[in-house]
């Protein structure tokens, strides 16, 4: 951004000229997608308004009237509200923090390793990510299952120990959760570290070898710092997602077991237990809605924070 | 920072342009109605369905036909409903072979939109909102009073729609039948020829499972009957009997989501939060968690879990009871009764079930309205909808493709006047074979399917008008404007539900939790509210 | 050197137990999508089940849906896609990386934006078919929300702002070349390893998508991908699970829906592909390394 600022002050009528007929390529190159976006995107963007009528089909999304603040309402007249804004930003941030360190330490360790069995582990473990979410939660339940589960039939026995109700004991619940998402996620979060690191000069590190640095000085003061501006990126990313939460993992993974909302309703599960006997299209907006400014809110902050700490690795 | 606003600005400003005009197109159509002048039929209370189908030609019906053929266009009637599996292969051809004598008698072709259960509810939402054609819909799984609410049903009686174009719907049903489909007095859809009521309780077991324990189940048939009916003393010797011979299989298991509804003789306006306990007798909307019925179900699961009878598991099963049985992991299970259900049952286990039923057959209020056909807003043709949907209530004809398909290609007649799968068809091969006929408008006069008895309808007719019926029948609760307390209602009991009701949780502890919470959520307001629509329902259909 | 070897060694053995991880529960998804049926009903999954059957995939590749037919539909899909989506999300993220491009900040915050808000289901429905008509079209499956998103654009400018620099372009235009030149001889090779995760990513997001063949095919089932043959399976088991309203009429229909092999051996079949396919992806990322290292 500094830069930038420099590079205009500099700027005489000859070079503006140059400058213009520099961009106009590259306006050209970004059209198709701002097309796409305004298609995708722009054009349904209005719709929001949606969240804030009394929906009639006959008068259309904007010849309803408004009904102000009303579906709103159930996101927040709910003792309830506070569990679920709770678990879903407590494991959103547990989830940026532990599938950021483990995704950085898996591709670190990948972009080292020289046999190529590497190969086959970054294969393998980008696997449970094509999977879909019922899919893991009969897998999740072979593991689990009362009677016949694999950790209760076998690890448990052969330990002595007495078997273990899983559905029915919260407790252990904030942790599968933690361990699934990251099961299903590792392989495609390292992607992203991976192939920064690739993109590194690898002079940095020849170097950084003839003066003799160990492999984990080499980790410490070369790849991770230029890992930064991605890791910020990614994790300001997240932020703006935090109000939202992978439906499939909180409702079919605990496969909906009442003992266990406590630790696994969130915004998503509790708007979604409503609405599957009001099939309120409104109320659905709503929720949608107030995810966004939320995420928007927060996104807006963390990034004035991080361009008044690192300004280069700010979004914008 | 103000560029960008301004660039956010204008690309909205540009969008509401380019998007306004979607929503709009509903506003006009109704207004072309023929103007047929005659109002003399009088014919409003066809109270009993004698069979008289034959006087649904009004006069109006038949001009409105002729007036269709002569202007020489044959206008398109979109008919939507849901089954299990999706938009089946077949689905144009028996469409056409349908249109074929819908042209012939009413001068309209006919298009299906069949879609799969899971996706129908917001398929069906997102197409009646988007203006797109459909002109007949059941409403099942979108929910009648949310589509009602949001306005994409049509009123029936206006312009005297139904009266002059359906006739044929109207002889069908008793007046009281067709009145439980109404909304503060308005007529939005028509009830389904189907099992209206219910036998509470009944429980399903083998017939090889009760010879091997010796259970002698053959005296208590009373002469006829399909169920036996019995005491719970009896079903827990038996149940007891089955663990004791076979303690690796499941005694027991119930499907969770309809436990209260199958189980209890009760009235439930639209969901659990207030019901009417006591619904032969008295309009009074109670608390079902404080009832002594559902404590002593409560305590009676728990009692059987503890003893063993049933799985650990049992709260997160997803296999179909009737699958478990097959596969010889479960012993007895729960269902809801009705003419035909031994066989039913039978056919699905692949072995002779037993079914005993605990509680009374009973109808409860939403009997009439829970799947209810719907003619759209939005239909350009309101008149030529609802000669369709009058033809689907009145010509076996029509009604056996709707509900079978094609004959010679998913059917064909047996000797005995059944019907059976068609040369080389079985059920995964068919074309269309959709399993929902409860949800087509009248399979009652649709041919039979073998392996059921002929008089299979007169018996599910008997069936509905002898159950014991709800002081509220016909009653539809409209929680819209509780919509923030009924999702924090639903999302406590549902904490509490599977555990409670399928006895992992012990009554004297769980029940007065979970009041504590309802409470808390605004349960007394939601009953109070309920109980206030229900006498007004009352006042205004003069039930005391 | 010893202490590379050290690092080697421990760097295999964390691979190892996390690729164990990954891979044990799906070798049960294997194993008991050849279970019989009745079995994995009776005793649940297991490594070493009583019976084994190979009803589940006959059922599979002879039932009406034909499984074939969906494949082809989902790896035409996926190749469209991540060749179109790639080129758009590439040649945006080149744009937004160019520091002297006026309005910069303006056009990354009109991406950003997108990501956090969107009109939400049914403006966005009723845009696809009314405005562009693409309801029951094979272009259903490949333009609503897949082709381009914030995520891919805002990472694919943040490697040609760090992995592309500047000094390297200018020694190009300096040679006479044009802006399209330079990106296309200089940038795009420069930028290998990204290209390739960002299209691992756009070939993911479409081989898994179902949502848009749920929303936009209701009548032409005959376009559903093998993501939506599955999805349907199962969406229509979760609903009649829970779904009390329809309940006393649920047991003929939940029998009649494939059973637990059945939907093990549709979840296989899905992923099968992607273990064939990565590989070849793996080799870019390769060629990313030697080009890292002649570039210093």
């Amino acid at each position: 951004m500094a830069e930038q600022k420099k590079y205009k002050q500099k700027l005489s009528p000859a070079k503006r000229k140059s400058l213009l007929k520099r961009s106009i390529p590259i306006y050209i190159m970004a059209l198709p997608g701002l097309i796409y976006m305004f298609i995708n995107n722009y054009m349904p963007m209005p719709g929001i308004i949606l969240a804030f009528k009394n929906y009639k089909a006959k008068n259309g999304i904007y010849g309803s009237k408004w009904a102000g603040l009303k579906n709103f309402k159930y996101l927040f007249s709910t003792q309830d509200a506070f569990i679920i804004t709770r678990n879903t930003i407590c494991y959103n941030l547990v989830f940026i923090i532990v599938n950021t360190v483990f995704a950085i330490l898996i591709a670190i360790i990948l972009s080292e390793l020289t046999h190529k069995i590497k190969k086959v582990y970054q294969s393998v473990i980008l696997l449970p990510y094509l999977l879909s979410a019922v899919i893991i939660s009969y897998l999740v339940f072979a593991f689990l299952s009362a009677e016949n589960g694999f950790i209760n039939n076998s690890i448990f026995r052969l330990l002595g120990k007495d078997p273990i109700s899983w559905y029915q004991e919260k407790q252990y619940w904030p942790f599968i959760l933690v361990f699934v998402n990251l099961w299903k996620g590792i392989g495609y979060n390292c992607i992203i570290y991976l192939s920064t690191i690739i993109g590194f000069d690898r002079s940095y590190y020849e170097a950084a070898a003839i003066d003799g640095a160990t492999k984990w000085q080499q980790i410490k003061s070369i790849t991770l710092p230029l890992l930064r501006p991605t890791i910020i990126m990614l994790t300001l990313m997240a932020i703006g997602r935090i109000f939202y939460s992978d439906f499939g993992l909180f409702y079919q993974v605990p496969q909906n077991s009442g003992a266990l909302l406590q630790v696994t309703n969130t915004i998503d599960t509790y708007v979604y237990r409503g609405l599957i006997e009001l099939g309120d299209i409104t109320m659905s907006a709503a929720a949608g809605v107030y995810q966004s400014i939320v995420g928007f809110i927060l996104v807006m902050a963390a990034n004035l924070a991080v361009r008044k700490l690192d300004p280069d690795s700010a979004l914008f | 920072m103000k560029r960008r606003l301004m660039a956010l600005l204008l690309t909205g400003v540009m969008t509401c342009g380019m998007l306004a005009g979607c929503g709009g197109g509903a506003a006009e159509s109704t207004g072309a109605d023929e103007a047929v002048e005659e109002t003399a039929d009088e014919a409003g209370e066809a109270t009993e369905s004698d069979g008289a189908a034959e006087a649904a030609d009004s006069a109006e019906a038949d001009a409105a036909i002729q007036e269709r053929k002569d202007s020489g266009e044959t206008p398109t009637v979109v008919i939507a409903y849901m089954n299990f599996a999706g938009s089946p292969a077949g689905i144009d051809r028996v469409a056409s072979k349908l249109s074929e004598i819908t042209e012939e008698k009413l001068g309209v072709k006919v298009e299906l939109q069949i879609m799969d259960a899971a996706s129908y509810s917001q398929n069906m939402n997102l197409m009646l909102a988007s203006g797109e054609q459909v002109d007949l819909f059941n409403a099942v799984s979108v929910g009648f009073m949310p589509c009602v609410n949001k306005g994409y049903t049509l009123d029936l009686e206006e312009d005297d729609l139904i009266q002059k174009y359906g006739q044929g719907i109207l002889s069908a049903f008793r007046e009281d039948e067709i009145n439980g489909c109404r909304v503060s007095g308005t007529l939005y859809g028509t009830p389904v020829k189907k099992d209206d009521a219910a036998g509470k309780f009944g429980i399903s077991i083998p017939k090889a499972l009760l010879d091997e324990i010796g259970f002698d189940y053959a005296s208590l048939y009373k002469d006829g009957e399909e169920c036996i009916y019995t005491d719970f003393d009896t079903i827990e010797d038996i149940l007891g009997k089955l663990h004791e011979a076979h303690p690796e299989k499941t005694t027991f298991y119930m499907d969770t989501s309809s436990v209260v509804s199958q189980c209890l003789a009760i009235d439930i306006p639209s969901d659990v939060f207030g019901v009417l306990l006591d619904p032969v007798n008295s309009l009074e909307v109670g608390d079902l968690f404080t009832s002594d019925q559902y404590k002593e179900l409560c305590s009676r699961m728990y009692d059987w879990n503890q003893r063993g009878w049933i799985s650990p598991d049992a709260i997160t099963e997803t296999t179909a009871t009737t699958v478990q049985v097959k596969s010889g992991s479960l012993m007895a299970y729960k269902t809801a009764t009705k003419p035909g259900i031994k066989q039913q049952e039978s056919n699905l286990c692949g072995e002779e079930m037993i079914i005993f039923q605990l509680g009374p057959d009973f109808k409860g209020s939403s009997a009439y309205n829970t799947m209810p056909w719907c003619i759209n807003q939005n239909t350009d043709d309101p008149v030529a909808a609802m000669q369709v949907l009058n033809l689907l209530y009145s010509d076996p004809e029509a009604s056996t493709i709707i509900c079978w398909g094609e004959e010679g290609k998913e059917w064909k007649e047996t000797d005995d006047g059944h019907i059976t799968y068609a040369d080389g068809i079985d059920a995964n091969s068919s074309e269309y074979f959709n399993n929902v006929n409860w949800e087509m408008p009248n399979q009652f006069i649709a041919k039979i399917w073998e392996g059921n008895e002929l008089t299979i309808w007169d018996r599910m007719q008997d069936f509905n008008d002898n159950a014991t019926a709800s002081k509220a029948m016909g009653f539809t609760y409209d929680n819209s404007d509780y919509s923030a307390e009924y999702t924090a209602l639903a999302n406590v009991y549902s904490e509490y539900q599977s555990q409670l009701e399928l006895g992992f949780l012990d009554p004297e502890v769980g029940i007065p939790e979970l009041e504590s919470r309802l409470k808390e959520a605004g349960l007394d307001d939601y009953i109070a509210a309920k109980q206030a629509a229900l006498d007004e329902w009352a006042a205004a259909n003069g039930v005391q | 050197m010893g202490q590379e070897k050290r690092f080697q060694i421990f760097g295999h053995i964390i691979m190892t137990i996390v690729t164990l991880c990954a891979v044990i529960p799906l070798i049960l998804l294997v194993i008991s999508s050849f279970t019989d049926n009745a079995v994995l009903v009776r005793n649940g999954y297991s490594f070493f089940p009583e019976k084994w059957s190979l009803e589940a995939y006959k059922y599979i590749f002879t039932s009406g849906d034909s499984v074939p037919h969906a494949y082809l539909i989902s790896i035409v899909l996926t190749i469209v896609g991540t060749t179109l989506g790639l080129s758009i999300t590439t040649l945006m993220g080149y744009a937004l990386s160019k520091t002297f491009l006026p309005g910069r900040g303006v056009l990354t915050f009109i991406v950003f934006f997108t990501m956090l808000f969107n009109g939400g289901l049914v403006p966005t429905y009723i845009n696809y078919t009314n405005v562009f008509g693409l309801k029951n079209t094979f272009f259903a499956l490949l333009v609503p929300g897949l082709l381009m998103n914030a995520f891919n654009v805002m990472m694919m400018k943040s490697y040609f702002v760090t992995g592309v620099p500047e000094e390297i372009l200018e020694a190009a235009y300096i040679d006479g070349a044009t802006e399209f030149q330079a990106f296309f001889r200089i940038a795009l090779p420069l930028a290998k390893p990204i290209v390739a995760t960002i299209g691992l990513f756009i070939g993911i997001a479409y081989w898994n998508d179902w949502m848009n063949g749920y929303i936009y095919l209701t009548k032409r089932t005959d376009l559903y991908s093998i993501q939506n043959l599955l999805n349907r399976m199962i969406q229509n088991i979760q609903f009649l699970t829970q779904n009390s309203s329809v309940s006393s009429n649920a047991s003929t229909a939940l029998a009649s829906i494939p059973s637990v092999a059945v939907r093990m051996s549709m979840a296989v079949v899905g992923v099968l592909p992607i273990i064939i396919v990565y590989p070849f992806i793996q080799n870019n990322f390769v060629k990313g390394i030697t080009l890292g290292g002649v570039k210093g």
